[in-house]
């Protein structure tokens, strides 16, 4: 079900399949957020970021505007780019759904 | 990879991922604006957040039967009402207070790294975020103590000792995605374990808020003789009786020499009895693990020394630079005695390049259905154990992949760390055998005079097993627990104690009102 695009994504396979993986990833890059970062909050992890677009991309998300405010809260995740264990770009493709978001 | 079919949990519907649904208990409504602003006047307002795009990330931990409801397009609990990020201790215990006086019940969240469902919100709480209480760690080079936030992630807290040339020792596979106040939550253990200890060994002081909003502090004291040891009434407590704000750990200097050697050995018996005399004899290597059979076959393939020897043991021998090496002379002794070869380092090495990392979102992501079980068991049980254990589990469906090691172990027993993998499959069916493979795994270890957790915790996942771990001893927790917290405010429902009146039940789980 989830990566299963409902509302029409322009993501291809391979992008719903990296932030499938991501989504089920515990966040092993999530040390390189800087303890001194605004927020420190779980929404901003690269994991939880990749759960919430695959939930836009269903479909699945309420129509308000905090998920769109979320989506593109991207500096924590932005700094764990070079640990990603499996090389994704995860900040691009969330701020590729969040482009998605009311559109 | 094959998607897992439409969800159908027992006991009936769920609602959707994401789409709230009028009275659905899932999707609960977000805390009354009048709330928003009394607490917002304690931490500011842009650390309270009721928007949907922030509160869905509170919805699962790495409980993996969350993972299978998420992936099936499903909340494991409900979302909390709010999640407020307080910045230190003194606003943690105003929000506490608060959240007293108003009967607003709290879970504590750090990585949300737990993988029995610790942090998952069951009904009407607040999420309170602790990871901006993240400074330090201040090191006090005289006592070999290290002080630092509770919400301190716990790669940057070994970095930052490792830099003075210190470390706790305390080195989970989680330490990347774990916070310092995490590790003690939950009674974890490191990968260290048997030269530092467990980190119940390691911490020496807390800072804590009580469920009233008082504050305890327990002091980093050597050793003390003024009754019960308070420490160990809140390490693993999974913030059910206060909320850890400052922690502070022994540390020790970083070991001169380390050596890591691999031996073959002629099988799982053979290797559980080189563990126990190794420990027996007062040895303490680094890094203690042995594999049994089925996993030591996929991280030996080719290497020659383990032709009729298929169960590996890897050994790191560190600290000082003579007593390491004596213990290493005196470990090889004990080993070869029990019929071990030495052998190619590379398994070791593949080891360490990856000790922090997770493997299972691949399988996960890829619609499989993998757990992990940590029990504890005594060196008479143990063989025992194993045995039984690989039968049983077997029995339980063909296709499973099931597989143990043993990486924490005293001079008494070891934690048996099992992992399982059912392929993909009609979610309902699949939810059915896992929880037959928990129950059994859970009850065979009682049976056999075991415990039912060594560092993974209880959460909700576990809580149908601990009158059966701690008889009338759970009984004297929840005393405790009502002593301490009359109004179940701190993480209600969970360490097996009494849920709130309007707590759901776990999706799969049992022991909680469904």
């Amino acid at each position: 079900m989830m990566g299963q695009p409902s509302t029409g994504t322009a993501l291809g396979a391979e992008a719903l399949a990296a932030l499938r993986t991501c989504a089920f990833c515990p966040n092993p890059c999530r040390s390189r957020i800087p303890a001194d970062l605004a927020g420190q909050l779980e929404s901003q992890t690269p994991s939880a970021l990749a759960l919430l677009a695959l939930t836009v991309v269903a479909g699945l998300a309420p129509a308000e505007a905090s998920v769109r405010a979320t989506l593109e809260d991207l500096a924590a995740a932005r700094a764990c780019r070079s640990a990603c264990v499996y090389d994704f770009d995860i900040p691009a493709l969330v701020l590729a759904v969040a482009a998605e978001v009311g559109r | 990879m094959t998607e897992p079919d439409s969800f159908v949990p027992p006991g009936g519907q769920l609602a959707d991922l994401g789409v709230p649904r009028a009275g659905d208990p899932r999707q609960p409504e977000v805390l009354a604006p009048a709330r928003v602003a009394e607490v917002a006047a304690i931490v500011g307002a842009g650390h309270v957040h009721t928007g949907w795009g922030v509160r869905q990330a509170y919805g699962r931990d790495r409980l993996p039967l969350a993972t299978f409801a998420v992936r099936a397009g499903r909340w494991p609990g409900t979302l909390p009402v709010a999640v407020i990020s307080p910045a230190d201790h003194d606003e943690v215990a105003s929000v506490v207070g608060w959240a007293s006086r108003a009967g607003i019940a709290l879970v504590p969240w750090g990585a949300g790294s737990g993988v029995l469902g610790g942090a998952i919100p069951l009904g009407g709480e607040v999420v309170l975020d602790l990871k901006r209480l993240n400074r330090g760690p201040v090191i006090d080079t005289d006592n070999h103590l290290a002080r630092c936030g509770a919400g301190l992630n716990g790669a940057q807290f070994e970095t930052a000792l490792a830099e003075a040339g210190y470390t706790a020792g305390h080195l989970p596979q989680s330490m990347h995605m774990s916070t310092v106040g995490g590790w003690v939550a939950c009674r974890g253990a490191g990968q260290a374990s048997s030269r530092y200890g467990k980190i119940e060994d390691i911490v020496r002081g807390l800072k804590l808020v009580l469920p009233d909003g008082e504050t305890l502090e327990i002091r980093p004291i050597a050793r003390r003789a003024t009754g019960p040891d308070l420490l160990q009434l809140f390490i693993g407590a999974e913030g059910t009786l206060g909320l850890i704000t400052e922690v502070t750990l022994r540390i020790w200097r970083k070991p001169e020499r380390e050596q890591a050697r691999v031996f073959a050995l002629p099988g799982t018996a053979a290797g559980l009895a080189t563990l126990r005399d190794l420990m027996q004899a007062e040895l303490r290597p680094a890094v203690t693990r042995l594999y049994d059979e089925v996993e030591s076959a996929p991280r030996t393939q080719g290497l020659a020394a383990f032709d009729g020897r298929p169960a590996m043991l890897m050994l790191v021998f560190a600290g000082p630079e003579r007593l390491a090496r004596i213990e290493e002379e005196m470990a090889v002794e004990i080993i070869e005695g029990h019929g071990g070869v030495a052998a190619d380092v590379a398994p070791y090495h593949e080891w360490i390049g990856h000790r922090y990392v997770s493997f299972s979102p691949k399988w996960q992501a890829g619609g499989y259905y993998m757990d992990t079980i940590e029990v504890t068991a005594s060196w008479s049980a143990l063989p025992e154990l194993h045995r039984r254990l690989d039968q049983a589990v077997r029995a339980i469906h063909p296709d499973v992949h099931f597989g143990t090691h043993w990486s924490h172990v005293y001079p008494d027993g070891a934690c048996q760390y099992m992992t399982f993998r059912l392929p993909p499959m009609a979610a309902d069916l699949a939810l059915g055998l896992h929880a037959r493979i928990w129950d059994t795994v859970q009850l065979l270890t009682l049976e056999l005079g075991g415990s039912i957790s060594h560092h993974h915790g209880v959460g909700v996942f576990r809580s149908r097993w601990m009158k059966g771990e701690l008889g009338r001893g759970l009984d004297l927790l929840q005393t405790i627990k009502d002593a301490v917290d009359p109004g179940n405010l701190l993480n209600p429902g969970k360490l097996g104690l009494r849920p709130r009146p309007e707590a759901i039940g776990l999706i799969g789980a049992t022991g909680l009102k469904s």
